[in-house]
This record gives C-alpha cells, structure tokens and sequence, in this order.
C-alpha cells in the first residue's frame, strides 16, 4: 500500500469508528448471554419496541422507556424512568402472577415480590448493565427465567 | 491450515492463545480476553454487510454463542478467527436477506445513542470531516465499501484469510483495494470542500 493510501484507509477507520462506533457495552452483554449458557434457566427475548423507545439507547436519561421480554411463559415489561440521579425500574409481569423477582446489578442483587397484578418495581437504581430473574413458584414457571442484560 | 507468516504478532494469534486457553485448559478468561478482542472487528465486518444496529448486535450474540456451542468441533485452533468471521458473514448475509437492514448503512442517529468511542486514534480527522467522507463512501458501490471497511479493520489478518471473508479471489483483493481506494480520492479531488491531503 502506498503512503497515500495508508492514509485514507487510517481516515477511513477513524470515520467509521467515529460516526459508527460499537457499542460500548456489547463485548460485556455477549458474555453475560455466554455465562448463562451453562445454567437451567430460560433466557427471554428482547422484544423490539417502535422507533424512539431506545430500549439501548444511552442517553435518555430524562425520558421514561419501555422495554419487554418473552419467554415461552411469560412476559415482563419494564418501563426505566429517572429516580433524581438514579433510575426506577417498573415492572409488570403477564400473565399476572406474584412472582419474586431479582434485579442483578454490577455488584448487588435486589429482590421484589410482585402483586397479584403482576406489577413490582425498584427504586434507586444506578445507572448500569442490569438484568432481571424471576423466580419460579409452586403453581408457575418451571424453571428461572432471565432477561438478557440491559442498560438502565 | 497453515497460517501465513504475515499473521504473527496479530491479534489473530492473540485470539488463538485465548481460545485455547478456554477450551483446552479450561481458563473461562480466555472466553472473556476472545470476546473483548474479536467483537469490535466483528461489528464492523456485520455491520459492513449493511445490518441496521439491532440485527448487528444480534448477529455477533448469536455468532458467539454458536462459537461455545460448537466449540468442540473446532479442530484448528489457529483458524478460530477465520472460524468465527465466516459464521459472522454467513449469519449477516442471511439477516441481510430477510430485509432487516439499510441500505446503505446509515450514520443518521448514530451521535444521538451512542457517545463517541474511544477509538484509537480519534485525531486522524475531525468530525465534520468524518461526515464529508462518509458522505463520499457512501456513493462507492457495495462491494468497494465493504471491502474497505473490512480491510480498515482486518489489521493485516493475511490474504487468504480476507479471500474468504470477501468471496474473492486473494490476487483480486491488492488491485481491488487500490481501484476503490482511487474511486473514493477522486470523489474527494472533486470536492471543493475537502481541503485534506
């Protein structure tokens, strides 16, 4: 390659780097997928929301979003909104069932039992890679299901 | 397969170290140090094939998790990265084809989500030239702009090894690489706007 093209291709890299960078927690998601792979539990499936609901997106810091999750049982949405400079995480699960339900963070494990509704939620969270487990009960679930690791 | 001399002291052997060391000798970081070091060049060899974000995400998760699936039958180890690219691009191809991406891959909201990365070497031009030049790239063909994109980031992974990736033959890739490289620098001569060497 000549210096003039070694050039462009260095300005090429850094473009696509810049204005189409990976991202930044990805390698991090795709080993927590990895570390589940060995477990009884069931992984669920991030299902897709319009346009703008930003499941991943970064900055929505002020905007409330909505996220959901299905696995062959059940489904748990959850919508992440400002708790002053941490976040809250509301929940619902359906077919409603009152259901015990971890939070895993970085460090800490939350837990929250949720209603007869099917509703839970958790205040004061910190911003970060979080995933959810719900745990099984006598009449429901046969198995742990957890959500794929998403950033509050 | 023997590895070309030209990929020692790449990551590629980095890649092999690490994978060995998982598999082999059962060191669970080794999956860790192969995840961090492949996924980046993953993401711009998928997204390259014109897959909007999600699907790209999803398509490196699933490409990893067939790796630890099917590990076992991994009889070279040198060609884990070769292994794990050709899964990458078929599995790519495949969602390409279902109609989940764009055409060309848009920068549109890109700044909106994702803060700047921390890429190595941010200095080599500045935003608004980024812009202009993506504004160039985009009206090279395809086949051109992926093939520079995957060479941007290959880092000297040895011909035989893009041949594969690319579906081309290795004599073709040097002349390829060179005619798109003088398609884009012309686009940018004509650009009264573009004032960089």
């Amino acid at each position: 390659m000549t210096p003039a093209e070694q050039l462009l291709m260095d300005r090429l890299r850094g473009m696509w780097q810049r204005l189409d960078p990976i991202p930044g927690d990805l390698a991090e998601r795709v080993l927590f997928r990895l570390a589940l792979e060995d477990l009884d539990v069931e992984v669920m499936a991030l299902q897709r929301m319009p346009a703008g609901a930003g499941a991943r997106g970064t900055g929505a810091a002020e905007r409330a979003s909505t996220i959901s999750f299905t696995s062959s049982e059940l489904t748990v949405m959850v919508t992440v909104s400002a708790d002053g400079r941490h976040r809250r995480l509301d929940g619902w699960l359906t077919p409603a069932a009152a259901l015990r339900v971890q939070l895993h963070t970085r460090d800490v494990v939350h837990e929250a039992d949720a209603d007869d509704d099917g509703r839970f939620a958790f205040g004061r969270i910190p911003e970060g890679l979080v995933h959810l487990v719900v745990e099984p009960a006598a009449t429901r679930l046969g198995r742990p299901v957890i959500t794929p690791a998403f950033t509050l | 397969m023997t590895v070309p001399a030209a990929d020692s002291a790449t990551p590629w052997v980095d890649a092999t170290d690490a994978f060995v060391a998982w598999r082999d000798d059962g060191d669970p970081a080794g999956l860790d140090r192969l995840v961090r070091l492949l996924t980046p060049a993953l993401w711009q060899i998928v997204r390259g094939y014109g897959l909007d974000r999600d699907s790209a995400e999803d398509t490196i998760q699933s490409t990893w998790l067939a790796l630890v699936r099917g590990a076992g039958r991994i009889r070279e180890p040198e060609a884990v990265w070769r292994w794990i690219t050709l899964t990458a691009r078929r599995e790519a191809w495949r969602v390409a084809g279902q109609g989940r991406h764009e055409q060309p891959v848009e920068m549109s909201t890109v700044d909106d989500l994702t803060p700047p990365a921390a890429g190595p070497e941010p200095e080599v031009l500045t935003g608004d030239e980024a812009r202009r030049l993506w504004r160039h790239v985009a009206t090279l063909p395809d086949r051109c702009r992926r093939l520079l994109r995957i060479i941007a980031f290959a880092d000297r992974p040895g011909y035989a090894t893009l041949s594969a990736e690319l579906a081309m033959p290795v004599g073709a890739i040097g002349p390829t690489r060179s005619r798109c490289l003088d398609k884009l620098r012309r686009r940018l001569d004509d650009d009264p706007e573009w004032s960089t060497p």
